[in-house]
Order: C-alpha cells, then structure tokens, then sequence
C-alpha cells in the first residue's frame, strides 16, 4: 500500500528524510514524540481519528531516486538547483550518498565553497550531476587543492573555469595534480606559461586517463610523421588531439596527407582538421575535386584554407568556397 | 504526433549500415524528447502558512496544491530512451546508396517488403588492368593486366550474355508454368519473378560509360549482395580477357525508393523524417498492394477450397 495511516513504529533508515516527511497539522500543541503508540485494536475518538495525519510510506529499497525525492528535503534542493537526478543514479553509489546527506549540515558548505571558488550558479546543477563524490571530500583538502593551483599561478577566473569544465578536478590530491601539471609540461615541452594555457583550455586533460594522451603523442611522431615541435605546436594549438580516438586520428592523417596531399608543414598551421569528421572532410574533397577548385597550396591562386574548408557549415562552404549551389552539393553527395 | 513507417536514407560509403540505423535513431529520440513533455501530476501538501485568526497572524497549515517533484525532467529523464527502427535490404559497409527504414509499426512493412521481392537499381564503377582478392579496389593486389584491346563492342556483348543466361535462370526459379494466363498476367505487370529463395538473379544489365580503364554499369537484380555485384565486375574483366575490380557500389533504388528520396546524412532529423514517411506513406501502400496483391488472392482462393471441402464432410 502506499498511502497508509501513519506508521505506529518509527522507521529505522533514512531519518533526515523521514522527517522532512512529518506533516504537522498543529504545531506546538501536541508533542508527537512522547505519544506512546496506539495499538491498532484501540478504539479512538472522532477528534484524535482527524488528527492522524495519512502520509505515504517511501519504499526501503529502490532502484531510483524518484521514489524518494518528494520526501527528501536534500534531493528536493538537489532539483531546484538543477541536478539531473536521472543521471546521478545511474553513477555508482550516488544514490545511497545523496540520500544519506543533510541538506544544512553536509551540502551547504560544499556549495558556498564552490560559489567561493568561482562556479556560477548554472554550472552548479551540472557540476554536481557529473560528480556527486564531491559531497565526501573533506573541505581542508579541497580549500588545499584550490590553494595549491593558486600558488601555481592560474588566477580565479581560470581556476572558475577549470573546475566548472573538470568536476572531478578538486578529487585530485595535490601530489596527483602536481605530477599531472608535470607530465604535460615534460612531455610537450612546453613552458609553465603555455602548460598553464592549455590545460585551462582543455581542463579535463587533467583529470582523464593520461595513457590514450601517451599513446597519441605516441601516434603523432612515430605513425604520422611528425617532428617534436610540430606536436608541440598542434597539441597546443587544438590540445583535443590529445584526447581524440586513436584510430581516427590516423585515419584522418591518411586521408588528409596521402588522398588531399597535403604536407606536414601545412597541416601544422591548419590542425583543425583533425577535430572534424572524416566523411565531412572527404565529402568537400570530393565536391570541389569535382569542380576542378581543390587547390590547397598557398603560393597558388584561388588557394582554399583548410581551417575554411572544414570549419564552414554547409550552406557558407556551397556559396563562397565551392562556389555552387547547396542543391547542386546535395546531388553530389549522392551520387558518392 | 506519429512516426511510424518506412523512408529510406543515403547510406554514404564507408560507414557500416548499423551505425547508420543507431544514428537516426538517436537523432529522432532527441526530436521526439525535445516536444512538449506531459505536464506533471499535482498533489496537496499542507504547508505552515500565516492565516489572519482571532490573535493576530497565526501559523497554521494551508492545502497547497503543488507539482509532484517525482516526475520533474530532472528527475524522470528523458521520456523516450529505445525506438523500434529497423532496416531493410542491407549494404555491407564499402557500398553507398538507397537503405530503406522502418520506424515503429513501419518494421512490418519491411518484412512485407522483403516477401514482395522487388528488384533494385545498382551503378557500378569498375577498373580494368587489376585484380585483388576482394574484387573491390582496396584489396590485395594478385595481378595486372593490359587493357587495350577491350573494346565497347565486346564489353555489350559479355553484358548480354549475362543477362541472357540469367533470364533463363529467372523463368525456372519463377516456378511457374509459362504457357498458363496467369503467367502471361505476371508478364505484362512486370512482375515475374521467383518468390521463394532463390540466387541472385541480374534482370537487365547496361553499360553506362566506357571509358578505358574506367567503366559504368547499370545492374538491376534480385536477391544480391553487394559482393556479388563486385564479383560480377571480375568476372566480367575475366571474360573479356583481362581483369578488373570493382572501385564503387551504389544502390540507386530499393523497389519504390529512388534516389531523390532518399535522405543524406544532414536531414536525418524529426522533421525531415516525419515529412518523408508522411510522402512515402500512399506509395509504399499501393505498391505492396500491387506486387503481393495476386500473391495473398490465391492464398485467399485456397483458403476457401479447403472451407468447402470441410463443409463437404461435414453434411456426409
């Protein structure tokens, strides 16, 4: 049943969430907790019968928070602020944390601190979807974290951004983001000031795996051919490649040096082309091969850019690149 | 609000023909999650609330009529997570072309479509002077060959032996008496045809453009794969005396679905979808009705043989 008469025995679990549950009918005159319970054969009055408040049971176990979050004070606050509770249960353990917490005493502080720290308000709910854990950290450790990247020059602004972009940036020890501020800085060269700028741009190569990042440093020197400085100046330029699918990235390499011919020299000005996708790319190849217009050497005339080539949406490429129109692309396109 | 039906799309080269179908699934999942969501349930709560009473304000609980938080977007997720799409004749993943969905109740029509057996509309490109052990041209290259002396004449006449001796094979797989009215019938509709398994079966086959070593071919065929089509090149490149691969497979119309009607990769969205089922939808009815029309009249005809001969021994 799910809407029953008031439970006679109190609950064992979940005491913060039982009690945002009670339903006071008449505040201070009548003290619930010194109530004996009443047995079920009892006969009782009218009055004291219009008094029992019917409240619904929550279920003990469950395998969503939906259940739960009409009685829940904290998961109710969870939702106003715009936690997609959907996603949050679907993380391991997530639910069981949330449910156990207290809105006043455990969730307050990690909000004021993260408004300290400089996350806006609208990132909030979907920082906290990403990573509920943070709600575990102690607040010592986490106000060290932030110290720690302060000392290493990255200003609020930035920190703001990092931590709105990587939510699982602050789970990170300090040793652990020291040796990973380290690792970028040895492995692409690059000097405190350009680390710095990359890992604001793409935050989360801090808090990923650094072996795929490895590997397509891997990649890019011994399969594509590229010198030290050239990966250097890509990663820095487009800092994606470093977390891009291994195999995509060769692919497109192929298609764009060995089909489009285009050298090494060009394609480090222009790595844009490794973000977009591969059948975009071949697709505007083939079209403007078609027209007799695929020219992408610069000390030529009528040279098309291959940052212009791949980053145009469609309409912009028919009308100013190929120079045709967008119908006429269409019926190209099917006849690949 | 309704997508249920079949269209087809532009399967480009390259991609294989799954992730085809989990792309315009996903995307017609975010158009349809994307419509007005069902408004929530309300219920009552008795919230403290000031009320002017005998002493002033007093706190007491008011009924207020709130929405139920259980079925907030945050917390109910996304309304649609699966979709029923299925495909119809596949392309293997180096062909591009025609490849016809069905979404929802649309899956049924696929499989009345398969039992109708429609022919379908190839362009083939091939290469003369190699041959590869996949017959297509990225495979392993086993030999060369010359070419020069293949000439248009001697390519038409391969060409017409093929059809002819699949003409043949197709009247004895039609499995039906030639000399027969209803064979005529089937004949003049154009729909002679086996309607069990059979092998692949070219109807009509053409060349295109014949420009050495390149070359066109026009197939329309039953029952094929696309590698068969690519061993059709071959064989083709061996009879007339040299080799050849095949360098591009292209399905230019599955049974009523022709090329203009088919969705590129761009316009696989709610919308888009929705207008095409919503065009295909008289079509795919009247020409199903068409080619299985004969198909279930006789299978109706049996039916009511085997209802009089019950009668019969009944009264006996």
């Amino acid at each position: 049943m799910w809407w029953e008469l008031e439970p006679k025995l109190p609950s064992p679990s979940l005491p913060y969430a039982q009690r945002s549950l009670v339903v006071q009918i008449q505040p201070g005159t009548q003290d619930w907790d010194n109530v004996l319970p009443l047995s079920a054969l009892e006969e009782i009055s009218k009055e004291e019968a219009v008094q029992t408040v019917a409240k619904p049971l929550f279920p003990f176990e469950s395998f969503t928070l939906r259940d739960y979050v009409d009685h829940s004070e904290t998961l109710t606050e969870l939702v106003h602020l715009g936690v997609d509770l959907s996603k949050v249960e679907k993380l391991r353990n997530a639910g069981q944390l949330l449910l156990r917490l207290d809105f006043e005493n455990d969730i307050k502080k990690i909000l004021l601190f993260l408004k300290d720290v400089g996350v806006e308000d609208n990132q909030l709910g979907p920082f906290l979807t990403k990573n509920p854990y943070i709600f575990t950290e102690d607040m010592e450790a986490l106000e060290t974290r932030v110290a720690y990247l302060k000392s290493k020059k990255f200003d609020k602004e930035l920190i703001a951004r990092m931590v709105s972009r990587a939510p699982f940036l602050l789970m990170f020890s300090v040793e652990r983001l020291d040796n990973r501020l380290g690792f970028f800085q040895k492995e692409l060269g690059l000097s405190v000031q350009k680390t710095r700028n990359l890992v604001s741009r793409l935050p989360r190569l801090l808090t990923g795996s650094l072996e795929p990042v490895k590997e397509n440093l891997a990649v890019c020197r011994i399969e594509l051919g590229f010198r030290p400085n050239e990966i250097q100046h890509i990663a820095f330029k487009i800092p994606k490649i470093l977390t891009a699918n291994k195999k995509k990235l060769t692919e497109t390499f192929d298609y764009v040096h060995n089909v489009m011919g285009i050298p090494h020299h060009i394609l480090t000005n222009f790595p844009q082309v490794f973000n977009s996708s591969l059948l975009k790319v071949k697709e505007r190849h083939m079209f403007l091969t078609f027209l007799g217009r695929a020219q992408y050497d610069p000390k030529q005339p009528s040279y098309i850019s291959l940052d212009k080539l791949v980053s145009v949406p469609n309409e912009v490429f028919c009308t100013e690149i190929a120079k045709a129109s967008v119908q006429d692309f269409m019926k190209f396109l099917k006849t690949l | 609000m309704a997508v249920h039906g079949l269209f087809a799309v532009y399967k480009p080269g390259g991609v294989a023909w799954p992730r085809v179908r989990d792309a315009v699934e996903t995307r017609l999942l975010a158009g349809l999650n994307s419509l007005e969501q069902r408004s929530s349930r309300q219920h009552v709560r008795f919230l403290p609330g000031f009320v002017e009473g005998e002493a002033g304000k007093e706190l007491t609980p008011v009924a207020t009529r709130l929405p139920v938080l259980a079925d907030h977007p945050l917390v109910k997720g996304p309304r649609f997570t699966h979709l029923k799409v299925g495909a119809g004749h596949r392309l293997d993943v180096k062909s591009s072309g025609v490849f016809v969905l069905g979404v929802g109740q649309g899956c049924r029509l696929l499989t009345d479509m398969y039992n109708a057996h429609f022919t379908k509309d190839y362009t083939v490109r091939g290469l003369f002077g190699k041959a590869t052990d996949d017959f297509s041209d990225t495979g392993k290259l086993i030999e060369k060959t010359t070419f020069d002396h293949i000439t248009s004449e001697k390519l038409e006449r391969i060409l017409a032996v093929i059809q002819g001796s699949n003409h043949k094979a197709l009247l004895t797989y039609a499995n039906i008496d030639l000399k027969t009215q209803e064979a005529y019938e089937l004949a003049v509709k154009g729909l002679l045809r086996p309607m069990e398994k059979s092998p692949p079966l070219i109807t009509a086959i053409r060349c295109l453009e014949f420009a050495p070593p390149e070359f066109q071919l026009e197939i329309q065929c039953l029952n094929e794969t696309q590698q068969y089509l690519r061993k059709i090149v071959h064989e083709i490149g061996l009879e007339l005396k040299s080799t050849a691969v095949c360098t591009q497979v292209r399905r230019t119309r599955d049974g009523f679905f022709t090329l203009d009607k088919a969705l590129l990769r761009t316009h696989w969205d709610m919308e888009n979808i929705q207008k095409a089922i919503q065009d295909s939808r008289l079509t795919v009815q009247t020409e199903l009705e068409k080619s299985l029309g004969h198909l279930e009249r006789t299978a109706h005809d049996e039916h009511i043989e085997m209802d009089q001969v019950e009668e019969g021994d009944a009264s006996r």
